[in-house]
């Protein structure tokens, strides 16, 4: 497989991948062209892996994980050249307010937590791939997933 | 019950996805950039490497028998004299003569080699050959006209140490650095050391025509001997990417030599050496001013096993017809680092700045 195939077939399921994860377009395209520009670079590294596409995966949300260590953050959002704009979708939220709340209190989470219930609840993986993905035992998954679950439920009884 | 909140609320946000395809450009745009980059960097290292290589048994053979041409200026040996102990710059510069007496040359590539006090690294500070400079005695003007004013003599051979000195002497002018060294490599000097080692063998991802022999490089791998590779490393032309396309070819080139020498061994063979020093002869031109040059060779040697750190992006782009500038806060800081003795302080201050 070549870089442009895997481009092709993965890119639009990284960048929905990449808005769970940080809630907005523009982190997710800048979160996801980092990565993929690595990805590229190091492209014959990448196809040794068993699955190049959980590898990338991996690469993606560790990089978002590590965000506040400034490690993408100061290249990316730092940088001189702003890139061409996106457009921005229309604004939605009015519709339906008050269960988007749910994905306002996501920004409140820490970002490991955030991963973890992006990769549970939207990418739909197992526990122990879940684990692979984040570098870390399966009790931690399911530590950081109740954790997560217990501070929404919390904000929910808040509302109510 | 939250957890299929969850579900829903991720599949509704799935439309705030970005379209695809001005990502998918960046991400190609970033790339090359990013890919350049880490090759000027490896080829920075390369080349001095195969400097400092050929370097070596100039020195030995000067020891031996001292050929007063091959020794310019100040390198008569006084014994006493130590490598002084602080940080030390040396000047690399790689220049293309164009033709006869009259034309002169210009410095085509510009490179500092910064070694600090303690000798733990190599540092590499790229010089933008358009950098708009003021040149001692010559007034404002690019910095690789420098070499020209410095090393142009009316109907006589070209000065190259006299062209490597003003040039030292104006990036002092400009970074408050002083230089302990200077090497200037020529086309010829490049055809010969290709020859002595055998050929390289370089990879090309498309075909190229040269306008000055009509020989055409056909895409992929070939093996090349030193006229054939001095042609092609002159050829901008016509190439999609012109001069940017001639700096990729020059450092896949360097990578290529320096493969071929670490794959002969010839690193550590001075036999081997000694005849590709004897080659390149006067394609060569080293001036080490009052510094002791086997004591300077004994300094970079213990360096040249660390990986040198590369430092770009110290320049914006400047205003007017194609003049580049110092970055004034980025450069400033730098060449003061450098001043001090902090680079590695200051290079852990600005990751942004190191080329990988």
């Amino acid at each position: 497989m070549t870089f442009e195939e895997f481009a092709d077939s993965r890119l639009t399921a990284l960048l929905r991948y990449a808005v769970m994860l940080t809630g907005d377009p523009h982190s997710a395209q800048d979160l996801v062209q980092e990565t993929m520009v690595r990805v590229q670079l190091n492209w014959r590294r990448v196809t040794r892996a068993e699955s190049p596409e959980r590898y990338v995966r991996r690469m993606l949300t560790n990089q978002y994980v590590d965000w506040r260590r400034g490690s993408w953050v100061k290249r990316v959002l730092l940088r001189g050249e702003p890139d061409d704009q996106l457009a921005v979708p229309a604004d939605h939220a009015e519709t339906s307010a008050d269960r988007d709340q749910v994905w306002s209190w996501l920004a409140g989470l820490p970002r490991r937590q955030r991963a973890v219930l992006v990769l549970r609840y939207y990418e739909d993986l197992p526990d122990a791939e879940i684990a692979d993905v984040l570098g870390c035992a399966v009790g931690t998954v399911r530590a950081s997933i109740s954790r997560a679950l217990s501070t929404l439920r919390a904000r929910l009884v808040e509302t109510c | 019950m939250i957890e299929d909140d969850l579900r829903a609320v991720f599949a509704r946000h799935e439309e705030l996805t970005p379209p695809v395809g001005p990502v998918r450009e960046a991400i190609d745009k970033v790339a090359t950039r990013r890919r350049r980059r880490r090759l000027a960097v490896r080829a920075a290292g390369a080349v001095l490497a195969v400097l400092t290589v050929v370097t070596v048994p100039t020195v030995g053979r000067s020891l031996v028998s001292a050929p007063a041409s091959e020794v310019p200026v100040g390198a008569s040996p006084a014994p006493t004299q130590a490598v002084p102990d602080r940080a030390l710059n040396f000047l690399l510069l790689g220049i293309e003569q164009r033709g006869g007496t009259e034309n002169g040359a210009r410095a085509d590539s510009i490179l500092i080699v910064h070694v600090p006090r303690d000798r733990s690294r190599a540092y590499l500070i790229s010089i933008p050959r358009d950098l708009g400079v003021e040149i001692p005695g010559h007034g404002r003007n690019k910095i690789n006209a420098a070499f020209y004013h410095g090393s142009h003599r009316a109907g006589a051979k070209l000065d190259f140490a006299g062209g490597a000195g003003l040039t030292a002497r104006t990036l002092a002018g400009e970074t408050g650095l002083r230089f302990d060294g200077t090497a200037t490599l020529t086309f010829t000097g490049l055809r010969r050391l290709t020859d002595a080692v055998g050929g390289v063998r370089m990879c090309l991802d498309h075909p190229i025509r040269s306008v000055h022999t009509r020989r055409v490089f056909p895409a992929g791998c070939q093996d090349l001997d030193g006229r054939a590779s001095m042609d092609l490393l002159r050829q901008r032309y016509g190439m999609e990417w012109g001069g940017h396309d001639r700096d990729r070819n020059a450092q896949r080139f360097a990578k290529a030599l320096l493969a071929k020498l670490v794959g002969q061994q010839t690193v550590t063979d001075p036999t081997k050496l000694m005849a590709i020093a004897k080659a390149v002869g006067d394609g060569l031109t080293l001036d080490t001013g009052d510094v002791p040059l086997a004591g300077l060779l004994t300094a970079v040697a213990s360096v040249a096993t660390v990986d040198p750190v590369g430092i770009g992006w110290t320049f914006g782009t400047g205003s007017t017809d194609g003049w580049e500038e110092l970055d004034p806060q980025v450069a400033g800081s730098l060449f003061e680092a450098m001043r001090q003795d902090r680079i590695a302080q200051w290079v852990t201050a600005h990751p942004r700045q190191v080329t990988r």
